[in-house]
């Protein structure tokens, strides 16, 4: 059944402010640009464009600063398409780039030589839906192993068996094939390429980066993954709607709250449902608690990475008591599938609020003796200063988001840019940045953020009134033909949920935009040059969590 | 204590030596009798991430450690000469106070064109 | 005295040496767990043997028992004899350490050089422990170590000598009875902080624990080492803090000398306190980054070691 793209209001209708933009981007070549309606679809303006234009489309819009923010394939039987999101972070539209291409030949050019960004995207893609990007940088596989040779994520696809091969010696990309040749030539005997993983005490999971490296000094790297890939978009098409809920937990262990909300919000748009006051306002505390906790496994693990191992454990400790929140309020204390479409799954226990701001009291006085401890600290300052600086540029192109945008002096935060909770507009606080850009700028914003958490979460806690917790909705329902996007921000940035909905209770696709994927992708460009030490603190400070780039 | 011992450092320490090495061999030894031997292919194999390095590790150092290495002779063998200096230091007079001022300073001019050729800088 | 005589005594002394050496590590071991436990907030061992005290010799026996691993790939003979070479110095140097008048294995005439002699050995150890386990985490840790343990010895020895230009000996009876009534580190403070971070820098701990940098290199220059080899670098490690404040308390802090309690009670207590210190340094920094290592060395000590060592050759000749 191919998806017609969703029929668009008259384009007198259209919001004016966008017209412009559509004007320009038809100049550059679009085939078809029409602007949609955010507040049904999460998306504002829908361009089709051949891949002849792809580029100079592209062109435009990184001219306008806009970011990238994810790519991704769909299925459209026959036809294979490719979408590329654009954000511009700060006001402005958010733009989908469509770009298609026939099944026998599926062959696309590359974006990657306009937003690098789009690389791992592309290669992902190349995996799933089997579509060539020619004159692609690093064509090999990203996630699925080298030797499958099957594209999972075509609707023609009902499972194969994977051979593997005896030798499953993997062939090496080009660029370091020509290192390796280079080396050999040159008689230099000095530099070897050194696996950083997967088993590996600083790879934050299973992360494989292939560095190239002479004595101390880091000549390139190059990440491999695929290790934690359990093939949750492909499962999410096998389940029914509400089904899929316990599976957006564990994409990212460290904030499965905040995927839980991002979730419902997508359901909730996508069916036009409301949730209640009092649900909006436990959503809110709940997932911030999530972000601190979150980010004070950040701060424990990232300091273990520099050799500090006492921080740690008190980071830890105070987790604890987050998690036994968690597992007070839902049951369980990381898995919690506690956000759910409609509302929340059950109302708080009767002290919730007195436990809550007595943690927010105490969390308070330990940050000051973080603060004062560890983020001030001697040689913290030497190991994170004028270390894996990401210029404002690279932060775009690469679409890098949360604390690691932050610390590149955008201050873009989904929370206050696109609100998905009125909550957020309602309550004081503000969107830390820092330009300087290195590792440390990363750390101060995290480290500034968690107050913010906190502010957030004392007044929201006044903000709680009587109420239900759970609109009224059905048990299973059917999501009407369409697309539709929902964004939520979690610790480590942008979480971004694209359905493509064709009528039925099941999702026709679902991609989950993550935002650590942009965040690592970004690691290859920061340290050629650095030293190896350097890797493993510009690493932990871009906070990655590989399980959920894998997905 | 007898004052072939006190005096004579060499016998000291060569007594010394064997004995500890002894002690530690037999440690050694003993833990291959009572530990497990169990080798296997994967188990053999050095420790890279989990996978088979491609490349042997066992290779010459980059040259800064030998230029390192270098200035680490030319300096401890000045703070050799400076010991027997400094436990003479009171009879030798002004004449040794003087002599081994000079000393330090080119030592320090050594240390200071050193730093200014870059040689120390570690990239 | 006669030859049997001579070689009774020696094998006691020898015997004393070698148990102290492995008690203390043991010891040493169990106090840096419950050192980090009470600055982590936590127990730290508490079930094997009162406070936990039996858990390392527990955990010794325990690897006494576990397969030695030789990956097939590694220069076997030089794989061999790293850990015996690195654990080696341990013994030599303790052996050499008087802890009160007169009482001591040995009190050489030369006993300052030969402490900074045979501490060097570790190293040689350590090279070839991370050279020869054809690893490449091995080979940075053994990179890295070599770098630094050399660069940080001239500070170190440069440190010293001030000491031993006061002292007007080499021999440690004679130092620690030159701090009668007051200890060096109130003439030489600055000699004295040098020397600290040179040693726990030698000792490679935190701040300075970069050949066997944990979350970078895995485990360093031992990554490759199992069961007993495995613990002979542990103890050749925990032997050298032991030794490190030894040596500052017989240098700055005026050794056995101090009122009221006997000379070897105050050798322990101001040893032990100085290892509290060197402990209380690994739980509270982060690791510095090979670069800044090396620059802190010979851009910052060693030029503070030639001028503290001018100074105080002019100050002491204008008679202090």
């Amino acid at each position: 059944m191919p998806l017609e793209p969703e029929s668009d209001a008259p384009v007198s209708e259209q919001p004016s402010r966008y017209l412009e933009l559509i004007e320009r981007l038809k100049k550059a070549g679009a085939s078809e640009a029409a602007a949609v309606d955010y507040d049904k679809h999460g998306m504002d303006v829908d361009v089709v464009v051949t891949p002849q234009a792809l580029h100079d489309v592209a062109r435009l819009l990184k001219s306008e600063h806009f970011a990238l923010e994810a790519g991704l394939g769909v299925d459209r039987q026959p036809e294979l398409e490719v979408l590329y999101l654009f954000k511009p972070y700060g006001a402005g539209p958010r733009v989908k780039l469509r770009v298609r291409t026939d099944r026998d030949s599926a062959t696309l050019p590359t974006l990657s030589n306009v937003f690098g960004g789009t690389d791992w995207y592309e290669r992902e893609i190349n995996d799933m839906f089997g579509i060539t990007f020619t004159d692609h940088p690093h064509p090999r596989p990203l996630i699925l192993p080298h030797y499958t040779n099957f594209h999972p994520l075509r609707k023609d696809f009902h499972g194969a068996p994977i051979v593997v091969p005896d030798d499953t010696v993997e062939i090496p990309e080009v660029d370091v094939q020509e290192a390796m040749k280079r080396g050999q030539a040159e008689g230099r005997r000095d530099d070897f390429f050194l696996n950083l993983g997967p088993q590996h005490p600083s790879t934050h999971g299973v992360l494989r980066i292939l560095l190239h490296v002479e004595g101390e000094t880091v000549l390139g790297g190059r990440c491999h993954l695929g290790y934690s890939h359990r093939g949750t978009e492909k499962l999410a098409e096998k389940k029914q709607y509400v089904q899929f809920l316990p599976y957006t937990d564990r994409m990212d262990y460290l904030s499965p709250l905040n995927y839980n909300w991002g979730y419902a919000k997508l359901l909730e748009r996508a069916a036009g449902v409301e949730s209640t006051p009092r649900a909006e306002a436990i959503r809110l505390i709940m997932a911030e608690l999530g972000r601190v906790a979150s980010h004070l496994v950040w701060l424990g693990t990232y300091l273990l990475d520099l050799g500090a191992i006492t921080p740690f454990l008190y980071c830890f400790e105070d987790r604890e008591q987050i998690l036994t929140f968690f597992e007070r309020v839902s049951g369980q204390r990381m898995m919690t599938s506690y956000i759910v479409f409609g509302g929340v799954r059950n109302d708080v226990y009767p002290e919730f609020v007195k436990e809550i701001s007595e943690f927010v009291k105490f969390e308070r006085k330990r940050l000051l003796e973080y603060e004062t401890l560890v983020i001030e600290n001697e040689i913290f300052l030497m190991r994170t200063q004028g270390v894996g600086k990401i210029s404002k540029e690279q932060a775009l192109e690469f679409g890098v988001g949360g604390p690691v945008l932050r610390g590149s002096g955008i201050a873009y935060d989904a929370r206050k840019d696109e609100p998905y909770c009125d909550l957020y507009n309602e309550l004081d606080w503000k969107v830390e940045s820092d330009a300087r850009g290195d590792c440390f700028a990363r750390s101060h914003v995290r480290m500034n953020e968690i107050v913010q958490s906190l502010n957030l979460i004392e007044q929201a806690l006044s903000k709680l009134e009587e109420g239900p917790v759970r609109a009224k909705v059905p048990r299973i329902f059917k999501v009407a033909e369409g697309e539709y996007y929902s964004v939520t921000e979690g610790p480590r940035g942008v979480i971004g949920w694209y359905l493509v909905a064709d009528g039925s209770s099941n999702p026709y696709r679902l991609k989950v935009r993550v935002p650590s994927y942009a965040n690592l992708q970004v690691v290859e460009q920061l340290i050629p040059g650095t030293r190896v030490a350097d890797v493993i603190s510009i690493l932990g400070s871009l906070d990655v969590v590989i399980p959920e780039i894998d997905r | 204590m007898p004052d072939v011992l006190h005096n004579n450092s060499l016998i000291v320490f060569l007594i010394l030596t064997a004995g500890v090495a002894a002690v530690v061999g037999l440690f050694v030894a003993l833990t291959i009798f009572l530990g497990p031997k169990k080798p296997n292919e994967i188990k053999d194999a050095p420790f890279e991430s989990g996978f088979v390095s491609k490349t042997d590790a066992t290779q010459p150092f980059p040259i800064k450690y030998y230029l390192v290495a270098i200035l680490f002779v030319v300096f401890d063998i000045e703070v050799a000469f400076l010991y027997p200096w400094a436990v003479s230091f009171r009879e030798i007079g002004a004449i040794g106070l003087t002599s081994m001022v000079v000393f330090i300073a080119i030592l320090a001019v050594g240390l200071y064109y050193a730093v200014k050729k870059r040689v120390l800088e570690w990239k | 005295m006669s030859l049997p005589e001579i070689l009774l005594r020696l094998v006691l002394a020898f015997g004393i040496v070698v148990t102290f050496v492995a008690l203390n590590a043991l010891f040493l071991v169990w106090l840096e767990r419950k050192v980090s436990a009470v600055i982590q907030n936590r127990m730290g061992p508490m079930e094997v043997g009162p406070i936990g005290l039996l858990q390392t010799m527990a955990d010794a026996l325990k690897l006494l028992g576990k397969e030695m691993i030789t990956p097939t790939s590694v220069d076997r003979i030089a794989f061999l004899l790293a850990p015996i070479i690195a654990f080696l110095p341990a013994p030599l140097l303790v052996a050499a350490i008087p802890i009160a008048e007169g009482v001591g294995a040995s009190d050489l005439n030369v006993g300052a050089i030969y402490l900074f002699a045979i501490a060097n050995i570790a190293f040689l150890g350590i090279l070839m422990a991370g050279w020869s386990s054809n690893n490449k985490y091995s080979l940075l840790g053994a990179m890295r170590a070599v770098a630094q343990n050399v660069s940080y010895e001239i500070p170190m020895l440069l440190a010293v000598l001030t000491v031993i230009l006061m002292a007007g000996s080499l021999k440690l009876s004679d130092v620690v009875a030159a701090q009668s009534p007051v200890p060096f580190i109130v003439f030489q403070p600055i000699a004295f902080v040098i020397y600290l971070i040179c040693g726990v820098a030698e000792s490679n701990r935190t701040p300075f624990d970069l050949p066997e940098a944990e979350s970078e290199l895995v485990a360093g220059y031992h990554t490759e080492f199992t069961g007993m080899r495995f613990a002979l670098f542990f103890l050749a490690e925990y032997t050298q803090v032991f030794v490190l404040s030894a040596i500052i308390t017989l240098f700055f802090l005026g050794g056995w000398n101090g009122p009221f309690l006997p000379g070897w009670l105050w050798f322990f207590l101001k040893t032990y306190v100085m290892i509290f210190i060197v402990m209380w340094l690994r739980w509270t920094y982060p690791r510095l980054r090979s670069d800044q290592l090396m620059n802190f060395n010979w851009r910052v000590l060693l030029p503070l070691a030639i001028l503290n060592l001018l100074i105080s050759t002019v100050l002491y000749r204008g008679g202090l």
